[in-house]
Formats: structure tokens, C-alpha cells, sequence
């Protein structure tokens, strides 16, 4: 019972560091969406009313951002 | 398990040697007899056992001794395995928790992972060819699989498409061929850009051929297999979709029209459950939809939108009350279990089975929220129970009033409650809630109570007035009660309020505003209650003084109920203020001449008060304190009782619990200290509160009272003094209590609270307004608090000071004005100490730096002076420094040990100050060297050399002691060369400290 408990307690421990490392995870993941739906919308709403021009470098920089994130 | 014994039988009783001994059925009873009242009797006792009782006078002492062991060995066995039963069940109940959490985790990670994949894609694609833009959404027709933001679509178009078509079979048609085409183009077509699905096996147990999109507007995927049934049975299948998809939860068909040509044409409504809680965000901004591990029948989040209307009308009516009950019931398990807070876990949290359980706290939510979770070994009605009456755990609630009771239909119940709350402290107003309570089981058999306000939104009936009191709100909020595997139940506690911090001084909007402290008084409390009770009732918890633990909790809720009282003094409670006599107005006193009315309209309200004359008096104040932890202060007003309170005052209070009369002392914080010894009563389970007698050693201060001294005794309750707990506020509380210590004692408590006031330093996400409200918070603190690090170690506490006493008639004004002059020697006390206490910056950290403060610059002066006036020579060598600066920085660095400390003929003295090598010598902390006293720290032949050196100390200000030992604060011997004691002198030539300089030391 003893060495049950102590692998209860292990498991445990590990559960709430995997918990931890998903929700940090999420978060991340999170705010990657976030900004990726903003420059989709952005790029949506500029293709709609052709004007701008620097779409190409606008999209370089964002995905390296994502990437890093 | 039981361990027989081997006994040599003597020849003459007829038995075989070497067999073991069996004991009669009348034996083991007449054992366990003796065993119950003494498990350890004496050899005296055996033998008597044997002599007196004919049952066991066959058998050898030696023999009852060895069954004594080996009972005692059981019992210690049976305890270990019910603990270790214990410890198993509590870790697996939290292991359960865990893995649904990380189940839950997963799933969002996974969705997460998926979403981001897919918009990466869509921005790739819309820069790719910038023709996809221009073919966006619609796609209304109905594919095999329907994922989660399709169904929003359909859901808000649905309505329009059955007003327009609904009467026109013939347009209904025209839409179904064309769905037709367009399907069937896709199912074997290329209408969509497929791709096989990776991990697809090509043996014949796959399931068949998965296609995926690729590029197209919205998700689709395909399947294709063979199956061994009829097509129609197929069909009827697959077209209750409710009978294999997990997320749906309704296929309602609103009308079946024969289309003419054989087919049939359904109208169907549809619902999906959200798999995730940011599947909807993007959709709609509610917070409904979240996935929780229970989900109750009845609950549905999309009809929130009609709802308001829907209670507006009704809300008046049981069918109205129960519709937002409903409503508050699914809000409140979205958060219980679910994510529709944004919930961080606190910090401090244990995995092992004596965790308290999961405690996480709101980020960035309207309102503050807090929830815990954890395991209780009590049944869930007996939980329900407990935690509904929340006046026995929430210390700062001051009544509950049910107002009405509603049965619910389901076998719920609905009550309208108004609830009232202590203001913590003199500087805001208290709160109240009127609110919906809702109780029921649901349909796993978990108990659930959940609660919100009634609001002008929500509709409802109005609350009672409230006029000295601001209306707060509580949004969804309760505790939902799971039945556990092996007995007791698993406990989820959500609140989430908001306190209207705006209604608030600016400086204490932290405290309203605080998740943290919310999920200590109020979450956790409940939780914590809870397992106390359980803890009791299993009778695990050892007490004290011979009382019942339900006994030693009503002192605690007296004392704590009694010191809020003091601190809001209602008018309904007879408060009235008396206004001060020497014009300041630092110190606020109220006087009650009713206190019979004491304790508000509640059960926990005491009718004990008439016992006191003929009136009662507060006197209090609040004082913002900068970089004092609660806890440190706390403790040090604890254990130094006598750095701030006067044996006069202590003696008049005590005395008011008798009949005899006794003169109003005039007050003198510190002038007569008295030496206090605390006597334990009871602790919580988790030690963050404790009762305690303090006897307060009697002296006589004057003369013609000689004959009156006495110990007088106090009920103190201290809590919050665990450093180790997180942004916690910390309370010190006691009252005069007569030698009877009955269990129904008058109580007239004072004391102190000490409330960290957290600056909220991350304003990210937050709204323009918070980051004003942040700037222009600092911009009131002094330079170094707008300076605070996120080290935290700058932060402000306000600390709230009452005290209480009686008074007769003719007193009225002298109590009055001791007390008010009490309080305010109190409050000089209080700044003395946290400038002591405070830590300097960087202190806290492993390397020491010299402390700054003007008082240390000052005594370091006093130090060095002292010495060169008594000695003739320089502590610092020929290079003689005045400067302070210099001076503080040699003294610091001193090679010697130096300490200082208090000169006090008749309290011990403890040091007040020592530099680095004297910190090193000691193995302390500036902080906790105050705790340490001279006579632990010199050997008996250091103490008598000191002893036989004092008087010459006084005389010529300075002594030499001959090399010896001493022990540092952890135990270790440390030896010296010689001990240098000289008496420090102030400016004025008074005496202020000793010190002592401790050359060549070094530890054995």
C-alpha cells in the first residue's frame, strides 16, 4: 500500500507538471491564434480594397513571429 | 496478523511446553477490558490483573505481558493501514481530478494546435491567391460531418431560411436538389480538394478510405467503407445522428414535407455541444459554452440570448426564478469544472494527500473568481449542509436571512437571501448580496447549490434596503457536491463577485480587487471548514484544555464576530460616535449603550453582553504600513506583547469582567510590561489559526494595589502568521476572560488586522481605464512604492487597530479618553516595529547589505560615541569616522561580532541589533534576531560573568568578560577570546542598549 501511494503521489506530481507544461502550452497557443485571426483578418479586409503594398513583408515578419512564439 | 505467543506451560498446570497459548473468548474480553482503559499497564498492574481476576489467574504474568505487546503492536498496525487507506483514497480521488483536468488540457491544446494550423494555412492562402478572398463562407449544405463553427453558422441562419421557404415546398425542393448535386459532387467527385488522411491502413481491417479538404472554404472530410448491412438499415442509422455523435445533443425535425418524387424533405434543428471553450469565443463573446465534466440535463446556453426578455416578464413568478436559476446553474459548472474563467492556478499548492486540494484563482475576468477543489470524507448532503450555513466558516459574514423558499419543481429549491458583510476594515464601507440561492441534485447524483445576485438585468424581485452598507454582486457562484468512489465526496467551491471597488478608497481597491485574497477568506475558508469538521468527526484532531472542538470553534467565531463588530459599528447594533475632546481625530471612538442589541440579527449573535456595565466604548484607527509582511507583524505583536501593551489597561479590561470597580488607568504602552506566557488551546488542521490563552504574569504597578496583583487571562486567536501563505491577511485577536474560562464567557475582544494591499501589476489585456487607475494609484505611494519590483518587495498593508472596553456612566469620559490615548501609543508601537521589521532592500536576499535607515545610522552613532566615552579608545582603530554614512558601513563590516541588546530590568533582554559577523555569529536575520534572547545565547559561566560584571557596567559603562562559549540561534557552540559589554548612550546621556563585541570568535 505504502509503495501504491508513493506511485500515487509520483503520478500526481507528474500530472500536475504535464498540467502545467498544456496550460502554458494553451496559452501560448492561444495568443499565437489570436494574432494569426488579426493579421487573417487584416489580410482579408486589404485584399478586399487593393491598396496596400507591402503585403509580402507584412507576412514574412508575422510568420517568423509565430514561428518563434 | 495477530502474533501468537510461544509459552512453556509449567508441568504442573498439564500442558505441553512449547505449544502456544490460546486465550479464552472471556479472557481477550476481560484484556481488552484493562486494554481500553490502560494499553500499557504496569508489571504492578499485571500482577494484580492476575490476582484479582479468576478469569485470567491461570496464565504466567510473562504471558499477559506479551499479549499487552502484541495488542499494542495491532492496534499500531491497524492504525498504519487505516492511514495509509486514508492517504490511498485521497490520492486517488486527486488523481481523478488531475486527469480530468489533463484531459481537458489536452483536448484544447489538441484544438488549439488544430485551429492554428488551419489559420496559418487560410493567411497562406489568402496571400497565395488573392481570388479565395473573394469566395468566402456560406456553404450551407449539409455534410457528412459538421464541425463545430459550421453548426454557429446554421444556427443563426436557420430562422430566416424557414420564415422564407417554410410554405413553398417547391423552393424547398429546388434547395434540396441543388444540396444534392453539390454533395454528391464532393462525395465522389473533386468538388472539394481532397486528401487521404495520413495513418490510414490499407489491410482489410481498415475502416475504409478518410479523405480530409484541403484549401476549401470551411473543414470537410469524407469517408468511404463497406459495411454488412442493408442500405436502408444504413441510412436509418446514420440519420440518428444523435445515436453516434458524441457532441450532439439534439436533432430536432421541425417538419417532414414528401418532395413528390419519392424523397422526403426534413427541416432539422440541430445542436452541438462546444468540444472547447475558445471554439465559440470567436463566434459569440459569451463565456457559456465551455466544456465541464458535468453537465447538467436541463441546462442550455443558447437559449442565454432569449432569456432576458424571457425574465424581464416573469422573473416574479416561481417559472421566472427557476429559468435564472437554471441559468445560474449551467453558469456556475462551466466554472466549477470548466473553463469559462480564465483560471490560473495558485501558487503553493501540494500534490500529496494532504493537500488541501486545487485552488486557482481568475485572470483578467470581470469581477474577481476563485475556485477550489478537493476531497472531504464526509457525505455530500452533510457538506451541503455545512457549507450552505455560511456563517460557521465565512468569518466576515454577519448575517444570512432567507427570505423566501421556492420549491423548484425538479425537486430543487429556490431562497432569496440576503447576506451581510463586515467592511475588514475602518476604511470602507461593508458589503451585502441579495441573491438567488438554488439547490438540486442532478442526474449523476451530484448535490449542487449554486447562487447569484438579483440584479436589475436578471430581473427578480428587489432586496431589502440596505442604507449603511454597498450593494455588491455575486455573479454565478457555488459549490457542486460528487459523490467519491469509497466514501466521502469531492467538493468544487466557486465565487466570483464583484465588490464594486470603486466605490472604494483608491488605496484599498486592491483588496477588492484581489482574486487571491477572495480565494483565502472565502474559497479556501469553505474548504478548509469543511475538512476541519470531517477531521473532527473522524476524530483525528487532538484538543486541548478538555473542551469539544465545536466549543473552541465558538470562541474563535466570538472573538472574530466581536472584533468585526467593533470595527464596523453598525448603527443597528447601537453604535453611535463620540466625538473626541483634544480635537484629533486620528483615532475614531464609538460607544454602544445598548450592547445587549450585539451581534445583529443572527444565530451566532451573543446575548452575553448586559453582563457589561452600562455601556461599551471602541476606540480604532487604520494605518497604512509599507514593506511589512502581515504575517512577520502579526507574529511579533504576538510574541512580544509587551513592545506595545500596558499591564494597566490589560488590568482594567479583565477587571470589568468582575463586579468589583477599578480606577481607569491612565495608558503608558510599555511602561509596566508584563511578562505573557501562551498556553495552547486548539489549532485548525492546517495550523493558519490558533487559540490560546495568554496569561498575563500579575504584578502590582502601584503601591496601595500590592495586594490586588493577579494573572489575568486573555482568549487570544491568531491567524494568518504562516508566512508561507501567499498575499493572506493576518489577524490578531483576544479578550479578557476570567479564570472559569465557561464556555458561554462574556467576550469584549480587541486586537489587530493586518490586510496585504497587492498592487495589480499586470494591467495587460486590461482596459484603459485599469491603467489609469494603476498610475495614478502610484502616483500616491512614495517614490520607492512606485519603484516596486517584481521581487514584491515593495507593497503596502493597512493595518486596522479596535479596542473595546466598558465603562459605567460616570466613567464615560475617562474610559474615552484612555482609550483613545491607548490606541494612539498602540499605533507609535506598530510604526516602531514595522520600521524594524521592514525588510531593507536586499536583505531578503543571501548577501546582507548594511541596513540604511535613519534609526540604524543614529544607534550605530550612539554605539561608536558610547564606546570611545567609556573606553577612551575608538572601535574603529585610530581612523576615526563621525560621518554617518562611513561610520554605519565600518560598524557593518566589523571584524568583530557587535550586538546590541535591550535593557530592561525586568523583561529578559533580546537583541535588537547586531552587524554582519554578529548576524553570522548568531546565524540569524536582522528580522529574526529580535526573537533571540541573551540568556540562550551565553553559557551558565558566561551569564554569571556577566551577572558579576553588570553592576560595574552601569558604573563605569563598560566591562571586559573572559573567553567562553555561547550558542548561535540554530544550537552551535561558538567560543570567544573575550567579550567586550559597554552601555550605549543616547545624545541625552540616558541609557539605551547594551552592547557586546565578540573578538576572535569562531564556532567549535
Amino acid at each position: 500500500m505504502e509503495r501504491l501511494n508513493s506511485k500515487l503521489y509520483v503520478e500526481n506530481c507528474y500530472i500536475m507538471k504535464e498540467n502545467e507544461r498544456l496550460r502554458k502550452k494553451a496559452e501560448l497557443l492561444n495568443q499565437e491564434n489570436q494574432q494569426l485571426l488579426f493579421q487573417l483578418k487584416q489580410r482579408l479586409s486589404k485584399t478586399k480594397n487593393p491598396n496596400g503594398s507591402n503585403n509580402d513583408n507584412d507576412i514574412c515578419s508575422s510568420s517568423s513571429a509565430s514561428g518563434k512564439s | 496478523m495477530m502474533v501468537h505467543t510461544m509459552h512453556r506451560e509449567s508441568p504442573d498446570k498439564g500442558l505441553d511446553s512449547g505449544k502456544y497459548v490460546r486465550y479464552t473468548p472471556e479472557q481477550v474480553e476481560a484484556l481488552e477490558r484493562v486494554y481500553t482503559e490502560c494499553p500499557k499497564p504496569s508489571s504492578l498492574r499485571r500482577h494484580q490483573l492476575i490476582r484479582e481476576s479468576s478469569i485470567l489467574s491461570n496464565i504466567e504474568p510473562k504471558q499477559i505481558k506479551v499479549w499487552f505487546q502484541n495488542r499494542r503492536c495491532r492496534e499500531k498496525q491497524r492504525k498504519e493501514a487505516a492511514r495509509l487507506q486514508t492517504v490511498n483514497r485521497k490520492l486517488n480521488a486527486m488523481n481523478k481530478l488531475l486527469m480530468e483536468e489533463n484531459d481537458r488540457l489536452q483536448k484544447q491544446v489538441s484544438h488549439l494546435v488544430y485551429d492554428n494550423g488551419h489559420m496559418k494555412h487560410q493567411l497562406h492562402t489568402v496571400t497565395s491567391s488573392t481570388f479565395a478572398s473573394g469566395t468566402t463562407t456560406d456553404n450551407s449544405c449539409e455534410s457528412v460531418v459538421v464541425s463545430g463553427q459550421q453548426h454557429q453558422q446554421q444556427n443563426s441562419n436557420h430562422p430566416q431560411h424557414l420564415q422564407r421557404d417554410a410554405n413553398n415546398p417547391a423552393g424547398l425542393l429546388s434547395i434540396a436538389e441543388e444540396a444534392l448535386a453539390e454533395f454528391l459532387s464532393k462525395a465522389t467527385g473533386t468538388a472539394v480538394d481532397w486528401v487521404q488522411m495520413i495513418g490510414m491502413k490499407p489491410g482489410p481491417d481498415s475502416i475504409g478510405i478518410v479523405s480530409i479538404s484541403r484549401n476549401c472554404s470551411g473543414i470537410a472530410a469524407r469517408a468511404c467503407g463497406l459495411v454488412s448491412l442493408e442500405p436502408m438499415k444504413v441510412a436509418e442509422i446514420l440519420k440518428d445522428r444523435q445515436s453516434w455523435l458524441r457532441d450532439c445533443r439534439c436533432v430536432d425535425t421541425l417538419s417532414v414535407i414528401p418532395a413528390g418524387n419519392g424523397g422526403t424533405i426534413e427541416l432539422i434543428y440541430t445542436q452541438m455541444y462546444a468540444p472547447y471553450f475558445g471554439m465559440q469565443a470567436s463566434g459569440t463573446t459569451t463565456d457559456n459554452s465551455c466544456e465541464s465534466v458535468v453537465v447538467s440535463g436541463q441546462q442550455h446556453q443558447q437559449q442565454n440570448s432569449n432569456h432576458p426578455q424571457h425574465l424581464q416578464r416573469d422573473a416574479n413568478n416561481p417559472a421566472g426564478l427557476l429559468s435564472i436559476a437554471e441559468e445560474a446553474l449551467a453558469e456556475f459548472l462551466s466554472k466549477a469544472t470548466g473553463t469559462a474563467v480564465d483560471w490560473v492556478q495558485m501558487i503553493g499548492m501540494k500534490p500529496g494527500p494532504d493537500s488541501i486540494g486545487i485552488v486557482s484563482i481568475s485572470r483578467n475576468c470581470s469581477g474577481i473568481a476563485a475556485r477550489a477543489c478537493g476531497l472531504v470524507s464526509l457525505e455530500p448532503m452533510k457538506v451541503a449542509e455545512i457549507l450552505k450555513d455560511r456563517q460557521s466558516w465565512l468569518r466576515d459574514c454577519r448575517c444570512v436571512d432567507t427570505l423566501s423558499v421556492i420549491p423548484a419543481g425538479n425537486g430543487g429549491t429556490i431562497e432569496l437571501i440576503y447576506t451581510q458583510m463586515y467592511a475588514p476594515t475602518t476604511l470602507a464601507a461593508a458589503r451585502d448580496f441579495w441573491t438567488l440561492r438554488y439547490s438540486t441534485c442532478l442526474e449523476d447524483g451530484s448535490y449542487v447549490v449554486c447562487e447569484r445576485s438579483l440584479t436589475s438585468t436578471t430581473g427578480g424581485p428587489n432586496g431589502p434596503p440596505s442604507s449603511s452598507f454597498v450593494r455588491a454582486e455575486m455573479r454565478p457562484s457555488g459549490f457542486l457536491i460528487r459523490p467519491c468512489d469509497g466514501g466521502g465526496s469531492i467538493v468544487h467551491i466557486v465565487d466570483h463577485v464583484d465588490l464594486d471597488a470603486w466605490s472604494v478608497p483608491e488605496v484599498m481597491r486592491p483588496l477588492y480587487e484581489s482574486s487571491k485574497i477572495l480565494a483565502q477568506k472565502m474559497t479556501v475558508a469553505a474548504l478548509r471548514h469543511v475538512r476541519q469538521i470531517a477531521q473532527e468527526t473522524s476524530g483525528e484532531v487532538q484538543y486541548g484544555g478538555g473542551r469539544q472542538p465545536a466549543v473552541l470553534r465558538t470562541f474563535s467565531q466570538k472573538l472574530c464576530r466581536g472584533f468585526n463588530d467593533a470595527v464596523n459599528g453598525f448603527v443597528d447594533d447601537g453604535w453611535s460616535p463620540l466625538g473626541s475632546n483634544d480635537g484629533a481625530e486620528d483615532i475614531s471612538v464609538m460607544i454602544n449603550l445598548s450592547p445587549g442589541k450585539f451581534g445583529g440579527p443572527s444565530h451566532y449573535g451573543s446575548s452575553f453582553l448586559p453582563s457589561f456595565g452600562s455601556g461599551v466604548l471602541c476606540a480604532k484607527a487604520s494605518m497604512l504600513l509599507e514593506n511589512v509582511p502581515p504575517a512577520v507583524l502579526v507574529r511579533f505583536l504576538r510574541e512580544h506583547r509587551s513592545e506595545w501593551a500596558d499591564y494597566g489597561v490589560d488590568g482594567y479590561a479583565a477587571a470589568s469582567l468582575r463586579a468589583s470597580p477599578f480606577a481607569v488607568p491612565c495608558a503608558r504602552a510599555g511602561g509596566f510590561p508584563s511578562n505573557q506566557v501562551i498556553l495552547p488551546l486548539a489549532q485548525t488542521v492546517e495550523h493558519e489559526e490558533f487559540l490560546e490563552v495568554v496569561r498575563l504574569e500579575g504584578h502590582a504597578y502601584s503601591p496601595e494595589e500590592m495586594g490586588l496583583a493577579r494573572d489575568m487571562y486573555l482568549l487570544q486567536l491568531c491567524s494568518g502568521v504562516d508566512e508561507n501563505v501567499v498575499g493572506g491577511c493576518a489577524q490578531l485577536v483576544f479578550a479578557p476572560i476570567d479564570e472559569s474560562f465557561a464556555d458561554d464567557a462574556p467576550l469584549l475582544p480587541s486586537g489587530f488586522r493586518v490586510i496585504p494591499l497587492e498592487h495589480k501589476s499586470t494591467p495587460n489585456g486590461a482596459s484603459g481605464n485599469r491603467t489609469l487607475d494603476l498610475a495614478s494609484a502610484l502616483e500616491g505611494s512614495t517614490r520607492q512604492g512606485s519603484e516596486a519590483g517584481p521581487n514584491g518587495c515593495n507593497f503596502r498593508s493597512v493595518v486596522t487597530i479596535a479596542f473595546q472596553f466598558t465603562f459605567d456612566n460616570h466613567t464615560r469620559d475617562s474610559v474615552a479618553s484612555m482609550a483613545r490615548q491607548y490606541v494612539r501609543s498602540i499605533v507609535g508601537s506598530i510604526q516602531r516595529v514595522a520600521l524594524a521589521i521592514a525588510p531593507r532592500p536586499g536583505s531578503s536576499i543571501s548577501s546582507i547589505s548594511a541596513p540604511t535607515s535613519p534609526e540604524a545610522l543614529t544607534l550605530v552613532r550612539w554605539i561608536s560615541r558610547s564606546y570611545r566615552v567609556h573606553t577612551g579608545a575608538n572601535l574603529f582603530g585610530s581612523d576615526s569616522q563621525t560621518s554617518g554614512d562611513t561610520l554605519l558601513r565600518q560598524l557593518w563590516s566589523h571584524t568583530d561580532a557587535i550586538l546590541c541588546c535591550s535593557l530592561k530590568t525586568n523583561a529578559s533582554p533580546v537583541f535588537t541589533f547586531a552587524n554582519q559577523t554578529g548576524l553570522d555569529m548568531l546565524e540569524t536575520t536582522l528580522v529574526a534576531l529580535q526573537d533571540i534572547m541573551l540568556d540562550k545565547t551565553l553559557d551558565e559561566s558566561g551569564r554569571k560573568a556577566l551577572c558579576s560584571e553588570f553592576p560595574k557596567i552601569m558604573q563605569q559603562g563598560y566591562a571586559h568578560l573572559p573567553a567562553g562559549v555561547c550558542a548561535s540561534s540554530m544550537g552551535r557552540l561558538v567560543s570567544y577570546e573575550q567579550a567586550t559589554v559597554w552601555k550605549v548612550l543616547e545624545d541625552d546621556e540616558s541609557n539605551h542598549c547594551l552592547a557586546f563585541m565578540f573578538v576572535n570568535w569562531s564556532f567549535v
